[in-house]
């Protein structure tokens, strides 16, 4: 019998060595870019990255905006129900830069959205937005400029893309609401041509209370009629970049609701917390909805209902995520600090059994803009 | 005649014969192209293929051949068959493996193998053995580009 051929991968043609690749999770294959320049030319090579996005298996990571920077959020969970200690913690800074400014550093103030491994992030200027998209993984970045700051309405902005067979025509949606007459405003401004827009023939109804999440395509919020936002009833409002409208209300379980997730991609979730009244306690609970892609009406399930015999009573800039595995939540909350003056940065890890406080440590309170989010990287061109 | 046989006979480069059933051969598009183009009879040269590695793909084709047929296997267990199938093969074998798929073109083969060394990505030292690929950027590149990548290797 012949002896086989002792191979490694240089002895591989190059479509098989991209094959390999293209099904390489983009964090894993962010690492090996320094492998050789081929390999490091696949983070520009759109027919490559475009097949990555379709087949690379889904890794999770999980980033965290505090003063101004992004960091990596290294959460560990294994063994949290054998009573391990949860392993948290803020780890490099995931640093946006822009060659064109001779590798400045810039200040991130908000992370308003994030869509196929996309962020939607403004910088602190003085005079107006500055909105930026910004692909992590591949550093790739797309600088915005948007109209003067105006202190008259409260600005929020999404990302999203028009489903398009051959690709993904990225927009942004620029929700305006004025304080005096509570009057919404609507702009699109699309990567295909570089500008904005405004979207006349709507006129919502209702105002959004909440950071959206994106899902293939179209952004999420909980929102509540106008003039009737702190006791009228919520519900989960959509917004589609490729027709440019928003779908009907979709009912949320009963409950007010504090702050809203993706899970696996796939799903929602809400989670509320409802305080006893004149006691310290308070009951958080977390659904998790249908598949609203597949099927069109939603229906929810309970994820978790916990009793907390704490004196947390959380804002509504909570962040978080759920693990399944673990049937735990990891939630995320910045509370200021009298003594210190600072604001004090808490994730906490909720289970049936388990309350865990891990503390991440201070930031500055002038600006409430910590925020943590759980995505999954990719090699999208912008 | 031939084409009520169901037997095949696939010679390997080192001239070992493996009798299969047609059914099981006709998986790879190379070989049901011969079969139909060659009218080779029965037997069928396969020149890139050691008879080591063919007994393996034969091994596959097998156990796919089989589920696909009656359906008695969930894709579940074919699964967990397909993840035993590589978890134990070494980088060299991996590497022959997706080399035989490809040139017998087994889509759902080639598949595996390619994910069973994309899944070893996951352990960066193990893969950095593995890749034995020559290095050509500058040291000053080469230092940019892991400057950039930092974040990327603290977990």
């Amino acid at each position: 019998m012949k002896r086989l051929r002792s191979l490694s991968m240089s002895d591989l043609p190059w479509d098989l060595i991209e094959e390999i690749l293209s099904k390489v999770p983009a964090i894993f294959l962010k690492r090996l870019r320094s492998t050789c320049k081929q390999w490091n030319m696949l983070f520009s090579d759109q027919v490559f990255t475009r097949t990555h996005f379709d087949i690379a298996a889904k890794q999770y990571l999980v980033l965290m905006l505090i003063d101004f920077k992004v960091y990596f959020l290294s959460v560990n969970l294994r063994g949290l129900h054998d009573n391990i200690d949860p392993s948290i913690e803020l780890k490099g800074e995931v640093s946006l830069t822009n060659h064109h400014y001779h590798s400045n550093q810039f200040e991130i103030s908000e992370v308003f959205d994030h869509c196929n491994g996309l962020l939607l992030c403004s910088l602190c200027t003085n005079m107006s937005t500055r909105l930026v998209v910004w692909n992590p993984c591949t550093g790739q970045t797309k600088w915005i400029q948007t109209k003067c700051v105006d202190n008259r309405y409260e600005e929020s902005y999404a990302l999203g893309y028009e489903n398009n067979k051959s690709c993904h025509n990225y927009k942004i949606l620029r929700f305006l609401e004025f304080y005096d007459t509570s009057e919404s405003e609507l702009e699109i401004y699309e990567f295909s041509s570089n500008s904005w827009r405004v979207l006349d023939s709507l006129t919502p109804d209702f105002a959004i209370q909440l950071q959206g999440v994106s899902l293939k395509g179209k952004t999420y919020w909980v929102a509540a009629d106008k003039g009737n936002q702190f006791l009228g009833n919520k519900f989960l409002i959509s917004f589609d970049f490729t027709t440019e409208t928003f779908g009907p209300h979709m009912c949320l379980p009963h409950g007010d609701f504090y702050a809203l997730s993706l899970v696996r991609e796939e799903r929602h979730s809400v989670l509320s917390q409802d305080e006893e009244a004149s006691t310290i306690a308070s009951t958080i609970e977390i659904w998790i909805s249908n598949n609203i892609t597949e099927s069109k009406a939603i229906s929810w399930s309970r994820f978790l209902k916990v009793k907390l015999n704490t004196h947390q009573f959380w804002n509504r800039d909570i962040s978080f995520f759920i693990d399944e595995e673990n049937k735990v939540a990891v939630c995320f909350e910045e509370i200021f600090q009298e003594e210190s003056d600072n604001n004090n940065n808490i994730v906490y890890i909720i289970g049936e059994d388990i309350f865990r406080e891990v503390n991440l440590g201070d930031s500055d309170a002038e600006r409430w803009s910590s925020r943590m989010f759980s995505y999954i990287p990719s090699l999208v061109q912008i | 005649m031939s084409k009520s046989e169901k037997k095949i006979v696939l010679k390997s480069l080192d001239n070992e014969a493996f009798e299969v059933e047609k059914a099981v051969a006709l998986q790879s598009q190379t070989i049901w192209v011969m079969c139909e183009d060659k009218c080779v009879g029965n037997e069928i040269p396969l020149e890139n293929v050691t008879g080591q590695i063919l007994a393996k793909v034969i091994d596959y084709c097998k156990k796919h051949a089989v589920v696909d047929g009656d359906g008695d296997e969930s894709s579940e267990e074919l699964k967990n068959w397909d993840t035993e199938f590589t978890k134990n093969m070494d980088q060299s074998t991996l590497f022959n493996m997706i080399l035989a798929a490809n040139y017998l073109n087994i889509k759902s083969l080639l598949n595996l193998t390619c994910q069973a060394v994309a899944d070893k990505t996951k352990t960066i030292d193990e893969f950095h053995t593995f890749l034995n690929i020559e290095n050509n950027f500058t040291p000053e590149e080469e230092a940019q580009i892991c400057q950039e990548n930092l974040w990327a290797f603290d977990d």
